[in-house]
This record gives structure tokens, C-alpha cells and sequence, in this order.
């Protein structure tokens, strides 16, 4: 026996009302992205959160008490570093003073994360767009992007905490949504806060094969007042302390937009079987049993769910990409595992909101075709 | 007011479609009515039945003729006169009723008062005498799905009158009643006609309502063709087409017609005390 | 017209009138919610400052906000406040985020160390603190599992629960009292304040005695409590103003895509009662307003539903987590009708379109 076509009905009713069906992928589609880009936002603000920690050595020295590198503060004095440097397998500890920075720019505060270095030691801009790094007291590197934004560049003046800084170099990687970074020497930011002599962290390099983790224990345990961690666990707990006030509200919004699409799709599908009751009963008079009616609307709300989802991905990732192209301090980052996820979910999607169309065709009386 | 005429049509035609597609629907139709007249038009499908009735009902713009009720040519009114003109002066019947799910029985015939102009509680008191009047008062506030075909039409006729129209337009009014409701709705049309001095077109395969015809047209072809009304054969009373009658007799200057031969002898036995002396046809 | 045409065509199929209201709703929701939690934060950004009684706000020059800000002073800054006319107290603070600990759990503050023990702000229980003790707020508190009495750490510092406040924390931080000295320190910052606040005395303007702190005292910033709370509520609405854009179009997207679909549902089945009713003398016009009064109706009913949602969500939600405090403004109500006006625009155009063009004679068609 050949393979005998059969007629896509679940096809045909698909697509027999384009203007219909494209409305309803765009709304699962919208719906879909919205989960993808909240998401996505939430992490790339935890990557942004994260980003000068990254590229620092593995080991830092805190006040006592402190497991964050931002959300807090941490001052100790600068000559600790020679303590810590005494510590075995401890090759250099690097003083740096941190604060985040309320510069008013244009009249509006803007919100920027001042890191002050020593000259050529660590923890200074790894990348500079255009000019120098700073070398002398008030000069300022500030984030290229943050600078462009508000009409800044080389060689501009700007005022804070009643100092005039001047603008010497714009650096590139560095830019955040909430924490852009700027740069100046530490001795400029210490006069700032009026705490001279001071440091918020430690960059600590360890000699070579030197494990991060026992070195910091090894530290915590022989400095006192101290808190030592590893870059890596500062990292974690600041992208932590970042993200999760914020699980509450995107649990909220993630579970609106899931609603939404399974609602829309749970319409067409009803809609599309209700105004064919006619066509169905008489498919069912022929003898179409319950399985391959369940199927026929199931196919189609699958359809619909893929569909609007791979849409909605799609739809994401451009938007994300537009984002970053247009507004660079904002970071999108979709992950491939939320993008899987979601297209997972799409099956859990339409199946629930296939079940009211079903329930429908399963009472619906064959009998029916007949009448007028 | 019988005698005086409601609508005169003259020359009506309707073309669809251009050139190797064109088609002449409806040609240089001419037609009288009277008041009180009820005229059915039967002829084959696709014969343009509902395109005359569409364009007598001002649903459908005519390509060449006039449409005059009273002293109104439809055809020439404009987009912006026709909607109030249709309201009152046409009732309109249809074979699927027609009605609006989402409304009441009560509120279809309400609804018509709305769109011609009358509203609130006049409206309200006019739809429920009208559907009184005919018999399904007690479906007042149901909804149409819940109504037996019958009931449906008795509320589509009470629409269809409630603005008291000079002609009603009646779209295979029995196809879909059996024969005690088709029976009923003809009885109602003729009451209208006759009593009320409404005119009736009705388009219609149904041979039952040429009993209440005044007058039969066959359209075919885009024109009309007379046909006699219907009459009963004396002996078996059948309803016979004269035209196509199996025998007839001549008798005092009338043409009497019979289903068969048969009834044509049992008349002459009857008639003829002298015995059969008939003439063969 | 007494027969009210457009509720009965919108309530004859139950269902699909439900769900375009419900959809609807939730893409107005996720509009009114977003905004309302950002107000929200915005309202308790400036708790502290509006319940302190400062009338003017001394700052290191250039600063006029608190969060994420950083302000130095000298602490003669407050004595040489004190002696301008027209000032009735001069308080110095200590300003400091930090992080508070209880064995594993931990919760980040803004520390305020003051000679007041958080005075005028009400202690909801317990005491103001002393040297040595702490005062949390209460939600923080619930978190760390610190009751009064109990003890908690600082700056690697351990100190007693005092009492707890209310109404100062939002999703985004926390507030702390202990006393300036201490925390002066143990961050060895002594000598050193973040801001003064000042109170006026009843017969000066504030802005007139912030004028007239900035003309006597060098290196300051006053600023009146009003400006600086104006200057606070920009940080949080700056950083959000691109994130509420963004849900604003898609909540359109979604409610437009959602009112289409039903419009357009509803509308193919009521088709033939349109041609009907065009027969019946109803004018084209006519017909047109009562599909486009069923998009209203729907889209108005769905505003209101998310409206009712979003009253019930802020009068819940702060049951379950006390720090996410949702704020319906009247200006955020104001766009989100905006938001449902331009939906009902859009997706009643496809009806509108496809009613305009009914034929009337389409009623004999079988």
C-alpha cells in the first residue's frame, strides 16, 4: 500500500486567514520577546556590574565585613599594602580608592562608578579611546560612551564635589548602565572624600601557581581588620546584590507576558474552531475521531507557539543589537539557554492553550452538520 | 386605493463585469405594480431573480432604467438617500431569516423602528403589539437561536412591517418552513396586501404561492414572461397551470381546466344530463 | 436607538469578549505595574529626607543627592552652619552604604550615623540607639532575622539591635541609624561629615537660608529639602525613562495585536447582521460607530480591569515582600489611557475597514 496523502487540514486553517494569523504571531512574538529582553537586560546589567572586577587581579582586600566591591564602603589605610605584601605568595598589593560618583552634567545628576589608581600601577583604564591616561591631580579618563552622550571630550571641564576636572583621555570597554567608569589617580578622589592616605581595595597579585582562593584565606587569616576574598567572589555577590531586588517586579512581568501569549494563541485557536463548527461537525460525522480532531487543533496551536516564538527570538535578538547600537550603555544579554528555554516553553504554551478549543470540539455534535 | 399604481419599472437592466466577462443579468425589464398587488416571480436559477429584487429593493444600483415608486425613482436617489428611503417605504423577507442572533425577538423588530427614526419606550410598545399580533408573543425576550423556523419567520414578517412599508420584498419566503408555517406566511402576506393595501414581490421555485398571487411572472433570461395564475380543477380541485392543462373544457365562455382526462369525463358526466356528448380536445 | 446594538453584539459571544478584555488588561498591566514600581522606589527614596524635618539640605560643593553619592565636609561645617541667623538646628550626618550581617545572612543599608538616634523619624519598636547599638529598618530586620536585642555586625563591627523603623526601605536599598561618633570611627573618618541638615527658623524661607548658608560658608552646596528630594527622584527616573519607553511599545504591540485579534473575530462573524441591518436603512456610517463602540467598549473595559489589577497587586504585594511598594500616580493613569486610546485607533481600523465596505445586497447570498 502506497502512502496516501492526506489533506493538511490543520494547514489549510492556518493559513486561510493570513491578516488573522499574522496578528497572532505578532503578539506572541511581542510577548516572547519582552520575557527574552527583561531577562536579558537583568543579565547584561549583572555583566555590566561586574565589568572593572573582571578585569582586575584575582584577589582583593577589603575593610573588614565587606564581600561586595560596590553597595559598600571599604577604607583602609594605604600602608596596609606593605602588610599584605609580607604575606607569602603574595607578589603585590595594589591600593585603590573607589566611589560611585554623582557627576552633574548638564544640570541632570549623572551616575558614574570613579575608580583612583596609582600611575602605572594596576587597576587604571585598560583601553583608551583617544588621549592619556591621567598623570597629574584633577585630571579625569571617563568612559567614551558616558562622554559622547552628554557632550564631552578631551580637554573638557567638569565639576565635581567642588572640583574642576579635566578631562584627559576617554576609555573604551567601559561603559554601563548604571556604573560607567571614570579614572583618575587615587591621591585626586582621596582629597575628594577628604580621607587622605587611604584605600577602599587591595589589588592583590599572587605569584604564579599560587591558587586564589587559600592565598586570600591566607591573607584574611594573618592581616587583621581584613576581609580577603577572591575577584571572582566579589564579582558573584556584587551581580547578586544588583539583580536580585529586581527578581520580584520581572517575575511579575515575565508571568503577564506568558499569560498574554497563551491567551492569544488560546483565541485564534477558538475563534478559527468556533466559526468552523459547522465544518468540524461534519468532519466528525465522516467519522474523525476525538484523537485526530485533539490533533488537528493542537497542530495548530503548536503551530501558532513555534511560530510566534521563533519570531519573538528573532524579534529579540534585532532589538538587542539595535539597542546596543543605538544606546550602548544599555546591554542586552540574551543567553542561548534562555532562548531554548523559551522555545521549550512554547509546547507547555500551547498545549494549555489549546485545551478550551478542545474541550469545544469534544462536545461539539456531529449532528449538528446538518442543521442549517 | 387598489387600482392606483405603487411602482413602475421601465427598461431596468443590470450588467456585471467588462468585456470578455460581461454579463447582462437583468435586460430592459418593465414592470407595473398596484397597490394591494402581490406579484411572484419565479424562473430558473441564474435567471436574475435576485438581482431585480435587489435593485427594486435600492440594494443594488441599476446600469440602465428606472425604478419609480409613488413618485420617487429609486435609481437616481444617492448613496446618502437610500439607507431612510429603504427604511420606510420596503419591508424586506428573507429564506434564512436574517434575523440578529445577539437580539431578542423583540429587540430584531425594534431595531427596524430605530433605524427609521422611531426610538425608547413608542418603539419598545409598537415591536411587542406587532409580534402580539402575530402570534409569538410569548418568545418576546428569547433569543432568536432558541425559535422553531416558524416562530422566526413570524418575527421576520413583524420586522419586515413594522415601518408600515409600501412594498414588501420577499426572498424565498417558505423554503426553509414546512408546509402548516409556509401555509401560515402566505396567509399573512395576503392579509397585508389585501387588508392593508401593502404590495408584495415575491421571488420564489415555491408552486404553492401561486394560489396567492395576483399575478405570476417567469423571469428568464433577464426578462419576464407572463404566466397565468394557478386555477383548481372543478372535480379533484388540483391546482393546474391552464397553459399546460392535460384537458379542458370550453363552457359558457369560460375555459375550464382538469388535472386529467379522467376528471374531465366525471365533469362532463356530471354536467351533461344528456349524456356524454363532449368534444374530444 | 433604544436597542443598545453594540452591547449585544459584544456580549452575544461571552468568551471571546472575556478574553480580548483580559488581554488587554494584562498588556495595560504590564505599563501601570512598571511604572507603579519605579514610583514606588521613587517614593522612598526621599522617606528619610521628608521625614527628617531638615528644611535645607548642607552638602559638600556640587552634590544634591544621597544615593550613589558621595559628600565630604569638615565637621565644622555643622558649627559654622549653626551660627547663621536664621537657622534653629544644624545636625551633621555620617552617610555610608554598608553592609549589615547576622551569621550567613547579609542585607546592604544606607548607614546614617547622627547625634539623634534617627531622631524626629518615629521608632516603630524599641529604643533610638546608643553607642554601641543599632536601629534597623523593619523589613531588613525581618530579613536578617534580628529582632531587638539580638545582634548583628558592621564594618566588622558588632552591635545591638536597638528597635526597628518603617517606611524608609525600597526594593533597591535599606536605611540604618547608630551614632555618628562611632561609625566616624570605626571608619576612620573622624573630623569628617556628609551633610548638615538644617532646620529654619519659622520666619526664613528655606531657599533663602540655603542662599544664604551658600554665601557664608565656603565649599558648600545648601539646597532646599524640595530640590534636593527633585534632585534625588531624577537619579531614578533618569536611569528608568528608556526601560518605560520600551514597555510602553510593547504594551501597545501587545494590546494592539490582542484588540485586533478579537475586532477582527468579531467582526467577520457579525458581518452578515451589518448587511442586514444596512438593508434594514441603518447607514453605513452607522453601522461603523457600533463596531468601532465594541473595540471601545472592549479596550475601556480592559483599561479598568488592569486598573482594578494594579490596586489589588499594590495593595497585596507589599504583604509578601514589604519593600516592593507599588505607586499608582495620576500622570501614570494619564498615559496608560493615552497608551489604551491609541490601541482602540489602531485596531479598529480593520473592522472599520471591512464594515465600511458591506454590501448590502449581500443578505440574498445563500
Amino acid at each position: 500500500m502506497t502512502a496516501r496523502r492526506r489533506v493538511p487540514v490543520a494547514r489549510r486553517q492556518l493559513v486561510a486567514e493570513p491578516a488573522k494569523l499574522v496578528v497572532t504571531l505578532v503578539a506572541v512574538a511581542a510577548s516572547v520577546s519582552l520575557v527574552l529582553l527583561l531577562t536579558g537586560l537583568r543579565r547584561g546589567m549583572g555583566e555590566q556590574v561586574t565589568l572593572y572586577l573582571g578585569k582586575q587581579p584575582p584577589v582583593l582586600v577589603a575593610q573588614e565585613g565587606a564581600r561586595n566591591f560596590l553597595s559598600q564602603t571599604s577604607i583602609l589605610p594605604e600602608a596596609l599594602a606593605d602588610d599584605i605584601e609580607r604575606v607569602p605568595g603574595v607578589v603585590e598589593a595594589t591600593p585603590i580608592s573607589q566611589q560611585y560618583a554623582m557627576l552633574r552634567l548638564h544640570g541632570r545628576p549623572v551616575l558614574a562608578l570613579l575608580i583612583g589608581y596609582d600611575a602605572g600601577k594596576p587597576g587604571g583604564p585598560w583601553k583608551l579611546a583617544s588621549g592619556r591616561a591621567p598623570s597629574a591631580r584633577g585630571e579625569l579618563v571617563l568612559d567614551r560612551v558616558l562622554a559622547s552622550e552628554h557632550g564631552l571630550d578631551v580637554s573638557s571641564t567638569l565639576e565635581y564635589r567642588g572640583a574642576a576636572l579635566r578631562i584627559v583621555g576617554l576609555s573604551s570597554g567601559t561603559s554601563g548602565f548604571m556604573t560607567p567608569l571614570a579614572f583618575a589617580l587615587r591621591t585626586t578622589v582621596n582629597d575628594l572624600s577628604r580621607q587622605p592616605r587611604t584605600a577602599s581595595f587591595f589589588l592583590v597579585r599572587p605569584e604564579p601557581g599560587t591558587g586564589a582562593e587559600p592565598l586570600a584565606a591566607r591573607i584574611g587569616q594573618t592581616v587583621p581588620g581584613v576581609s580577603a576574598l577572591t575577584r571572582d567572589e566579589f564579582a558573584a555577590n556584587d551581580r547578586r546584590q544588583f539583580i536580585d531586588p529586581f527578581s520580584g517586579p520581572l517575575f511579575a512581568m515575565v508571568s503577564i507576558a506568558y499569560a498574554v501569549a497563551i491567551l492569544v494563541i488560546g483565541l485564534a485557536v477558538y475563534s478559527s474552531t468556533a466559526e468552523r463548527s459547522r465544518e468540524y461537525a461534519t468532519l466528525k460525522a465522516l467519522g474523525l475521531g476525538r484523537r485526530a480532531l485533539f490533533r488537528l487543533v493542537g497542530v495548530q496551536a503548536a503551530a501558532i507557539a513555534l511560530g510566534g516564538t521563533v519570531l519573538g527570538i528573532v524579534l529579540a535578538a534585532t532589538a538587542a543589537r539595535g539597542v546596543s547600537a543605538i544606546a550602548p550603555k544599555y546591554l542586552i544579554a540574551i543567553s542561548l539557554g534562555s532562548a531554548a528555554a523559551i522555545a521549550a516553553s512554547a509546547l507547555a504554551m500551547a498545549l494549555v492553550a489549546a485545551f478550551v478549543p478542545a474541550r469545544m470540539l469534544a462536545r461539539l455534535d456531529p449532528a449538528s452538520a446538518f442543521r442549517r | 386605493m387598489a387600482g392606483q399604481t405603487l411602482v413602475r419599472i421601465h427598461d431596468l437592466a443590470k450588467t456585471f463585469g467588462e468585456g470578455k466577462t460581461r454579463v447582462e443579468a437583468v435586460r430592459g425589464l418593465d414592470l407595473e405594480l398596484e397597490r394591494g398587488e402581490i406579484v411572484l416571480v419565479m424562473g430558473p436559477s441564474g435567471s436574475g431573480k435576485t438581482t431585480f429584487l435587489s435593485m427594486l429593493g435600492g440594494l443594488l444600483r441599476v446600469t440602465a432604467g428606472e425604478i419609480w415608486i409613488d413618485d420617487t425613482n429609486i435609481a437616481a436617489l444617492g448613496e446618502g438617500e437610500l439607507p431612510p428611503f429603504r427604511a420606510r417605504t420596503f419591508g424586506f423577507i428573507f429564506q434564512d431569516f436574517n434575523l440578529v442572533a445577539a437580539l431578542s425577538a423583540e429587540e430584531n423588530v425594534e431595531v427596524a423602528l430605530n433605524i427609521a427614526g422611531l426610538s425608547g419606550r413608542a418603539a419598545r410598545e409598537r415591536a411587542v403589539e406587532l409580534l402580539e399580533n402575530l402570534g409569538v408573543a410569548s418568545r418576546l425576550h428569547f433569543p432568536i437561536e432558541q425559535l422553531s423556523g416558524g416562530e422566526k419567520q413570524r418575527v421576520a414578517i413583524a420586522r419586515a412591517i413594522a415601518n408600515r412599508p409600501v412594498l414588501i420584498l420577499a426572498d424565498e419566503p417558505t423554503a426553509n418552513l414546512d408546509s402548516h408555517h409556509g401555509a401560515e406566511t402566505m396567509r399573512l402576506l395576503r392579509e397585508l396586501a389585501k387588508e392593508e393595501g401593502t404590495s408584495v414581490v415575491i421571488v420564489s421555485h415555491d408552486e404553492r404561492l401561486r394560489e396567492v398571487a395576483d399575478r405570476v411572472l417567469w423571469l428568464e433570461d433577464g426578462t419576464f414572461k407572463a404566466l397565468h395564475a394557478l386555477v383548481r380543477d372543478p372535480v379533484c380541485g388540483m391546482l393546474i397551470d391552464p397553459d399546460e392543462a392535460p384537458a379542458s373544457v370550453e363552457r359558457d365562455e369560460r375555459t375550464l381546466s382538469f388535472c386529467s382526462r379522467g376528471c374531465r369525463d366525471e365533469f362532463l358526466a356530471q354536467n351533461t344530463p344528456q349524456g356524454y356528448s363532449g368534444q374530444e380536445p | 436607538m433604544s436597542v443598545p446594538l453594540a452591547r449585544r453584539q459584544l456580549l452575544f459571544r461571552k468568551g471571546r469578549a472575556l478574553a480580548g478584555v483580559a488581554g488587554i488588561a494584562a498588556a495595560l498591566l504590564l505599563v501601570l505595574a512598571l511604572n507603579a514600581i519605579f514610583a514606588g522606589i521613587n517614593d522612598r527614596l526621599t522617606a528619610y529626607i521628608d521625614g527628617s524635618g531638615a528644611d535645607v539640605i548642607v552638602a559638600q560643593r556640587g552634590v544634591d543627592t544621597m544615593h550613589m553619592t558621595q559628600s565630604a565636609l569638615p565637621e565644622q561645617t555643622a558649627t559654622a552652619v549653626a551660627a547663621i541667623p536664621g537657622v534653629a538646628g544644624a545636625e551633621p550626618i555620617l552617610y555610608v552604604p554598608a553592609m549589615i550581617e547576622r551569621g550567613e545572612r547579609r542585607g546592604i543599608v544606607y548607614l546614617i550615623g547622627d547625634d539623634s538616634g534617627g531622631a524626629p523619624l518615629p521608632v516603630a519598636t524599641g529604643q533610638r540607639p546608643r553607642l554601641g547599638e543599632i536601629l534597623l529598618e523593619r523589613t531588613l530586620a525581618g530579613r536578617l532575622a534580628a529582632p531587638v536585642g539580638s545582634r548583628v555586625r558592621a564594618f566588622g563591627q558588632s552591635f545591638r539591635v536597638s528597635g526597628q523603623v518603617e517606611g524608609l526601605a525600597s526594593i533597591l536599598n535599606s536605611v540604618a541609624f547608630v551614632r555618628r561618633q562611632e561609625l566616624a570611627r570605626v571608619l576612620g573618618s573622624t573630623g569628617v561629615v556628609s551633610y548638615v541638615l538644617v532646620r529654619a527658623q519659622p520666619q526664613i524661607q528655606p531657599k533663602e537660608l540655603a542662599a544664604r548658608i551658600e554665601a557664608s560658608v565656603p565649599g558648600v552646596t545648601a539646597s532646599t529639602r524640595e530640590t534636593f528630594a527633585r534632585s534625588e527622584r531624577r537619579v531614578v527616573g533618569d536611569m528608568t525613562t528608556d526601560i518605560v519607553r520600551a514597555m510602553i511599545i510593547v504594551g501597545f504591540v501587545i494590546g494592539v495585536a490582542v484588540a485586533g485579534l478579537v475586532a477582527y473575530s468579531a467582526t467577520l462573524s457579525q458581518l452578515r447582521d451589518y448587511a442586514v441591518l444596512r438593508t434594514l436603512g441603518l447607514r453605513a456610517r452607522r453601522a461603523v460607530a457600533v463596531a468601532v463602540a465594541q473595540v471601545g467598549a472592549t479596550v475601556a473595559a480592559g483599561f479598568l480591569l488592569a486598573l482594578v489589577l494594579a490596586w489589588a497587586l499594590a495593595a497585596l504585594l507589599p504583604s509578601l515582600s514589604p519593600t516592593l511598594v507599588l505607586a499608582i500616580r495620576a500622570g501614570d493613569v494619564a498615559q496608560a489611557i493615552v497608551v489604551a486610546g491609541a490601541v482602540t485607533l489602531v485596531a479598529a481600523a480593520l473592522p472599520v475597514l471591512r464594515i465600511a465596505r458591506v454590501d448590502p445586497a449581500s443578505v440574498f447570498r445563500r
